[in-house]
């Protein structure tokens, strides 16, 4: 169990390092970080990128937005 | 051994419900075997308690080489334990398959009089059955008569029905008298006949006679009102209404939501009484048009009481056999019915009670699990752009139908996205991520099981041992994380397995001190135990029998490989590797030289000659590699590998085969990747999900871990993307019972070979004298020769050699034909079609293929195209790829079908040196009238394939076909124009047509082509003079129409391409009155046989299959 911890400490503190690397050198992610900083989640371009994923589940004090999009194609069946 | 028992016991119980499948009894039998179970019970808990104060353990019954001695005591308690066991899973199931019918009354008919008994109280109000005692000598004809108590629901200002401020639906009563219509029991009906009178009743006061043999019995039975009673099939499918709840979380698509919504009340007629419902859910899909959507589309739903209308349909089995069996699988489910509801048909409202400002919440641990996953999603949404957070909603949360319709990651559709992929993989890919898992083989990583759960625990375990919390403390926590995630990832059996195992591990190792070993093969039965007594019918469920095969073979078969592969040291080790390295060239490169008997001679040659050459060169001293072998790897590496494949060989190749049809090759190398990978991924997305949730700064963690995982889930992504293309995803034969039943012997041989040959054979050959050895030994192989003859007689008989065997496909719009012929010859005419807009749909692939494997068929002796059109020929890229075909033959009109790129790049491909290896080339060959095909005798009658068109010359023309066989033949038209049938009758001879069965020219649709507005004026004219005249020149008894959805082929014209059809159906009629008209839209797949007499003609539906919507593959798991 010592020896789960520690690889749990590892992964967490490697991913924080490669993630501070990605949001440093990826446009997407740091507009994503300034976007959330500045109060304007919804102009994330990861947010955006999501409209249509989910869309019942929206920002806090945002409607969702289930109405007003056009349903995809519909799924291949068995 | 009390562990031991409880294992076998579960084991049993299982073997129990597998029997009840198998035979299973009426439902009168339920309450004996009820009884029986408790006494059962009740002396097996008293024999163990006696036995553990007679026979205390003792500590050398688990030593392999400990001779076996009889113990009467002993083998008399596990007797006891396992027929407990069988009894009882045979018990459980028979009560979910039999409803209880609740005897009403015994009825006596005597010279035109009824006599009944005291009738007993129905219970509820119901419709009621009458099943019959004795023989119906001739017609019955009779009235039920009675009371309803008719509830109507009391509405509210807007017409709606309403709840009281409790949650009950408010209902006005009104006692009616029920008359009842008229009875009809045909003459020479049998006892046990059912007739379920479609009226409700409450109370039953009488019996009219209107007509009756002198005497007749039957009882008057109340069936319980299950949602089945009220579903219906095709054209006699009628609205309902529905008053209900929905009772599970609403699953969402892009371009749907299904809803699972239990029933309290419906009113089958309309104005009718509402009645109460029992047992079984409906599956409601609804469409993004209808009013409200938003409303229902969301975690959120879950527990409204809803009212709404539409068509109740019971669901279909498969059409074709080997494709798949949607009810069965809703029938697993415990679905009782479906019905979609559309904007411009259907009205669905959301019930508030009375005094209530919002509908009804659900249960509150479930309502807590929906809205932490919606949190989690909204940190995904937040944190990781398309379509990797579609992958991580899927893998964490369980959310594979947001996947439904997201492409690869080298597909076009990122080209604009706002966040771009990390590199440009490339634009040229159309294919579905969900897809490329499938054929990779990683698609296990969707169905939330017990890698997942296993992370998760081993994840919260480190978290609090991080903050020094003691295990007697934490483990409850722990436990209640992994209820909530199986909650929130929809409770599936491999997610249900896998928790139950985990929270027996974390319990018996934080209160009882015991380790994993121990509590995995305990964990395992008693999981499905736990699963199984709630739901008898997972027990043959994929889900359930994938999951636990998996974590059998882990268990069982990981240790054995090993010990094996081990013994690969050296010069041996190289010699593996250059076999593995063979291997997989022939799996990735030439997947058909795989399935060829001579590759796998060659192969054991191959294997012969370099562990021989291994052996020579050690003896001379040459080890370039030392010693160094399997052992030597890293055992968290080595111990993987035998993981991995004793997973292959205990689940994937037998199981994948018999329940898809299909292995994914690459699965056996991409896992060796994405396992671990996925453990990254996972780890990582639930603790950015986790920690997002914290106000203020937990966002920010969230993105920066995110961000890291971005890298991570698209390397996993692209794990799916380049094994499925180096790859096939092959068809195999599906395996009967009887193959498996081997197999799997074979395997549990592997596992246990030493207690078995130590601790019971071994002492026993000791003893033996000389020719008891040769006897036994003698015994053994014929033991396995009749087997073998057993399992080859088997497939023998499915060829069913001396008959012409043809089935006509369930196709949609299209053609597929097969053809086994008198000596064993295997043929198929045309390869259906393949819609690639609005969702995927390739016949060859879900209907051709899998009747081909049901039938063992892996090769064919020829495949015969009859025309160019891609309805009958768009399958053939498919076909191509997956099958060996010794002959592709066509007509002229067909031969520039051939030249589409995707179909001349396969056979060229086959004209390649290595197809010389495997014999697989494909040789080709244009037909003309006059030749005759396959032909041969059998039995004295002549069998043949006549082509009667085109003419040598036509290049325009189709294949029109005809089989003879003895006195017996079937007319195949093929895509024949009205101008093309015409000329046929011109030029064939009336006695060459002559035919017993005639598949009918062009789907009934001929003349689509010159149609541009409406029916054409003189349409039903020119139907009576040629395709009329066609087929009264056949003199047929039955014309079979291949006929579906026209939509996908003929676009824009669909719906006169119905009336059309329509319109030949009619003259068909016409021309041959005393004939079978059928169809595969209606009928299902058709299949005819002959022993060179006289056909028989079977079709899969009896009535027409109702236009349900099909749960996708993501919503059933593979």
């Amino acid at each position: 169990m010592e020896q789960g911890s520690r690889s749990l400490m590892i992964i967490l503190c490697v991913a924080l390092v490669l993630g501070a690397l990605v949001v440093g050198f990826h446009p997407a992610y740091r507009n994503a970080l300034l976007s959330i900083a500045g109060g304007h989640p919804e102009e994330s371009p990861i947010w955006q990128a999501n409209r249509d994923y989910y869309p019942d589940v929206s920002l806090p004090a945002a409607p969702a937005a289930a109405e007003a999009e056009a349903p995809a194609a519909p799924a291949e069946s068995l | 051994m009390t562990q031991n028992k409880l294992i076998a016991f579960c084991y049993l119980f299982i073997i129990g419900i597998a029997v009840a499948m198998a035979f299973p009894l009426a439902a009168s039998a339920l309450a004996p075997l009820w009884l029986l179970t408790v006494l059962l019970g009740a002396a097996s808990l008293a024999a163990l308690a006696l036995l553990r104060k007679w026979r205390p353990p003792v500590e050398s019954e688990s030593v392999y080489d400990a001779p076996f001695r009889f113990d009467g005591l002993q083998t008399g308690v596990w007797a006891l334990v396992l027929v407990t066991g069988f009894v009882f899973g045979y018990t459980r199931y028979l009560a979910m398959i039999q409803s209880p019918d609740r005897l009403i009354a015994h009825v006596t008919v005597e010279d035109g009089r009824a006599m009944m008994e005291e009738p007993r109280d129905l219970g509820e109000t119901g419709f009621l059955a009458i099943r019959l005692a004795s023989r119906a000598e001739s017609e019955i004809r009779l009235r039920l008569v009675g009371e309803t108590d008719a509830l109507l629901p009391v509405p509210d200002a807007a017409g709606k029905p309403t709840l009281d401020a409790d949650g009950r639906w408010a209902f006005t009563q009104t006692t009616l008298p029920q008359p009842g219509n008229e009875i009809v029991i045909p003459e020479g009906a049998r006892p046990g006949t059912v007739v379920v009178v479609e009226q409700p009743y409450t109370r039953l006061k009488g019996i009219e006679v209107v007509s009756a043999p002198a005497r007749a019995r039957f009882d008057i039975v109340k069936p319980v009102n299950t949602v089945s009673l009220f579903a219906r099939h095709g054209r006699n499918v009628v609205p309902v209404r529905v008053l209900g709840r929905i009772t599970a979380d609403p699953w969402v698509y892009s371009f749907k939501t299904v809803l699972s919504i239990t029933p309290a009340f419906i009113q089958y007629q309309p104005d009718g009484p509402y009645l109460p419902i029992d047992r079984q859910t409906i599956r409601v899909t609804v469409e993004p048009d209808l009013p409200g959507y938003s409303e229902i589309a969301r975690s959120a739903a879950y527990g409204y009481d809803v009212a709404f209308g539409g068509q109740l349909i019971s669901p279909s089995g498969a059409a074709t056999a080997g494709s798949f069996d949607q009810a069965k699988y809703l029938r697993n489910y415990n679905i009782g019915g479906q019905v979609t509801l559309k904007a411009t048909q259907n009205a669905f409202d959301v019930i508030v009670p009375r005094g209530a400002t919002a509908p009804r919440e659900g249960n509150g641990l479930v309502e807590f699990s929906l809205y932490l996953r919606d949190e989690i999603v909204r940190v995904i949404k937040q944190t990781m752009p398309q379509p990797n957070s579609a992958f991580l909603g899927a893998l964490t949360l369980g959310l594979r139908y947001g996947m439904q319709n997201t492409r690869s990651i080298a597909s076009g559709d990122y080209d604009d996205a706002t966040v771009a992929p990390i590199l440009d993989f490339g634009s040229d890919s159309d294919e579905l991520i969900a897809d490329e898992f499938k054929a990779s083989g990683i698609n296990h990583v969707l169905a939330v099981s017990g890698l997942h759960v296993t992370i998760i625990t081993i994840m919260f375990m480190g978290i609090f041992t991080l903050l020094k919390i003691s295990k007697k403390v934490y483990v409850p926590f722990v436990v209640f994380a992994l209820v909530v995630f199986a909650i929130i990832t929809g409770a599936r059996p491999s997610t249900l397995r896998a928790v139950i195992m985990n929270s027996l591990f974390l319990l018996t190792w934080g209160y009882m001190g015991q380790g994993v070993r121990s509590s995995a093969l305990l964990g395992v039965p008693v999981a499905a135990f736990i699963i199984l007594i709630q739901n008898p019918a997972m027990a043959v469920d994929p889900s359930f029998t994938l999951s636990f095969g998996a974590i059998l073979s882990l268990a069982l078969l990981t240790q054995p490989f090993f010990d094996l592969f081990k013994k690969a040291q050296g010069n041996d080790f190289i010699a593996l590797c250059i076999l593995v390295a063979v291997l997989t060239w022939v799996f990735a490169a030439h997947w058909l030289l795989a399935t060829t008997v001579r590759f796998w001679i060659l192969f054991a040659v191959l294997a012969a000659v370099l562990f021989g050459l291994s052996k020579a060169l050690t003896k001379h001293g040459f080890t370039p590699i030392g010693n160094y072998g399997f052992a030597d790897i890293p055992v968290g590496i080595s111990g993987f590998i035998a993981a991995q494949f004793g997973m292959q060989i205990g689940m994937m190749i037998p199981l994948s085969a018999y329940y898809f049809y299909r292995w994914p090759v690459a699965g056996a190398y991409a896992n060796l990747l994405a396992i671990p990978l996925v453990g990254v991924v996972l780890q990582l997305s639930m603790l950015a999900g986790l920690i997002g949730l914290i106000p203020g700064i937990g966002i920010y963690i969230a993105l920066f871990l995110n961000a890291a995982n971005w890298i991570f889930s698209t390397g996993f992504l692209l794990i799916g993307r380049y094994f499925s293309s180096w790859f096939v995803y092959p068809f195999v034969t599906k395996p009967t019972l009887a193959w498996l039943f081997a197999y799997y012997a074979c395997c549990a041989l592997f596992v246990w070979w030493r207690p078995l040959w130590y601790r019971h054979a071994r002492p026993v050959w000791r003893r033996a004298s000389a020719s008891a050895r040769v006897f036994s030994v003698a015994a053994l192989l014929a033991v396995v020769l009749l087997a073998a003859c057993g399992l080859r007689a088997q497939k023998t008989a499915m060829l069913d050699e001396g008959r012409l065997d043809v089935a006509v496909l369930s196709v949609g719009y299209g053609s597929g034909i097969y053809v086994g012929t008198p000596d064993g010859k295997s043929i198929l005419i045309d390869t259906a079609f393949v819609q690639t807009d609005r969702g995927r749909r390739n016949d060859a692939e879900r209907t051709i293929m899998p009747f081909l494997c049901s039938r063992q068929i892996k090769r064919l002796d020829a495949l015969i195209l009859t025309s160019g059109a891609p309805e009958h020929t768009a399958g053939l890229p498919t076909l191509l790829e997956y099958l060996d075909i010794d002959e592709l033959l066509y007509p002229a009109s067909a031969a520039s079908a051939l030249d589409r790129p995707e179909i001349a790049s396969i056979l060229t491909e086959r004209t390649a040196f290595r197809h010389h290896l495997s014999d697989t080339e494909i040789p080709r060959r244009v037909l003309a009238a006059g030749e005759r095909l396959f032909e041969t005798e059998y039995d004295g009658k002549p069998f043949a394939i006549e082509v009667l068109g085109p003419a040598a010359g036509d290049a325009s023309a189709p294949l029109t076909l005809r089989l003879v066989y003895g006195d017996a033949s079937l007319l195949l038209c093929g895509e024949l124009t009205f101008a093309q049938q015409q000329a046929l009758l011109d030029r064939v001879p009336a006695d060459a047509l002559a035919s017993d069965v005639v598949i009918a020219p062009a789907h009934g649709t001929a003349g689509l082509d010159e149609v541009t507005v409406g029916m054409p004026n003189d349409y039903d004219t020119r139907l009576a003079t040629v395709t009329g005249e066609l087929l009264k020149r056949s003199g047929a008894d039955t014309v079979i129409y291949e006929f579906g959805n026209p939509r996908p082929v003929v676009q824009d014209k669909y719906k006169i391409a119905v009336r059309l059809h329509g319109a030949a159906k009619r003259a068909a009629e016409e021309a041959l009155p005393d004939a079978d008209i059928l169809a595969t839209d209606i009928a299902g797949s058709i299949t005819l046989l002959t022993d060179g007499t006289a056909w028989t003609v079977s079709t899969r539906f009896l009535t027409e299959a109702g236009d349900t919507d099909a749960p996708t593959s993501l919503e059933v798991g593979w």
